[in-house]
């Protein structure tokens, strides 16, 4: 798949090549300790903040985090026009 | 306000081959509309996996709806948690933009069966998907919602079977079709046909939603 920035699409496949083979080998098999592909996420993250930027994407509205929080239960509000 | 709830949709394989599954869905033979797909953060809270990832689909509209939405893409936002101890995966997906237009709020429940229940036999993964459409386009709402309510029936089941898909790509279960080809001889053949019959069968015995867990409702606002 690729990445919303060409430049990040060869770091976001080392990334999630890293993540798939801890989610399955170490995480789900009870070892939650998820440093071994912390630098690869850091650096492809960081290439994905900066892409978003140029793209002009709503980084605020991106970083919400509604699940989990409060916000979850609530019916999601029906946005009106003014 | 529309709410939809379109029920529940079997997998028939384990809670665990799920939650990997749902890492390689993208990109199947149903997700050709997904352009770009990117972790945007993710940590280990409380031994539960949190995630949050961004998805970039095309967006496609009908004629009448250009004068709403001008935008070719539309940006996704999905949020996940990972619970082993639940054995359960929940996301949480919401489109980014555009959102007095057309507000589409999905919210996935995939857990392992339980053999209490009626129709859920053991050691399978039950999807179960609730979902909020709402439009505040004074006087176009009820026309939008209607529309987005229709496609979103129709991506439910592409996303299902895109999933189920990437889960046997993944296991390497190769399609009916690329066993068939794959056999020379006579006997290989038949034994491929057989083989396929089965996949078939067993596709449509656990491919099909086991219950309706809540009709639609459609509340007017």
């Amino acid at each position: 798949m690729e990445s919303v920035g060409a430049e990040c699409t060869e770091l976001k496949r080392e990334y999630d090549a890293c993540f798939i083979s801890w989610f399955s080998d170490k995480f789900l098999k009870g070892d939650k300790d998820d440093s071994v592909c912390a630098p690869l996420l850091e650096v492809y993250k960081k290439c994905v903040q900066n892409a978003l930027k140029e793209k002009n994407i709503n980084v605020d509205e991106v970083n919400i985090r509604v699940l989990g929080t409060d916000d979850e239960n609530r019916i999601p509000p029906g946005k009106s026009s003014p | 306000m529309v709410k939809f709830c379109a029920g529940s949709f079997l997998f028939p394989y384990t809670w665990d081959v799920v939650a990997r599954g749902l890492w390689v869905r993208y990109p199947n033979s149903q997700s050709t509309h997904v352009l770009s797909e990117d972790t945007l953060e993710r940590y280990v809270e409380n031994g539960k996996l949190f995630t949050r990832r961004l998805l970039v689909k095309t967006n496609p509209a009908p004629k009448w709806a250009d004068r709403f939405i001008s935008k070719r893409f539309v940006n996704i936002v999905e949020e996940s948690i990972v619970d082993p101890e639940a054995q359960t995966v929940v996301t949480y997906t919401r489109n980014i933009g555009f959102t007095h237009v057309m507000n589409v709020v999905e919210r996935v429940v995939y857990r392992k069966t339980d053999p209490a229940k009626l129709g859920e036999e053991d050691g399978f993964t039950i999807a179960e998907r609730s979902a909020w459409l709402s439009s505040g386009v004074r006087g176009f709402a009820f026309a939008i919602e209607k529309f987005s309510l229709e496609r979103f029936k129709h991506n439910t089941k592409k996303a299902n079977a895109g999933l189920a898909e990437s889960i046997q790509r993944m296991l390497g279960v190769h399609p009916v079709s690329k066993i068939e080809s794959a056999s020379s001889g006579e006997k290989l053949r038949v034994a491929a046909a057989a083989k396929a019959k089965e996949l078939k069968e067993l596709a449509r015995s656990k491919a099909e939603p086991v219950y309706a867990a809540c009709r639609h409702r459609e509340d007017a606002v």
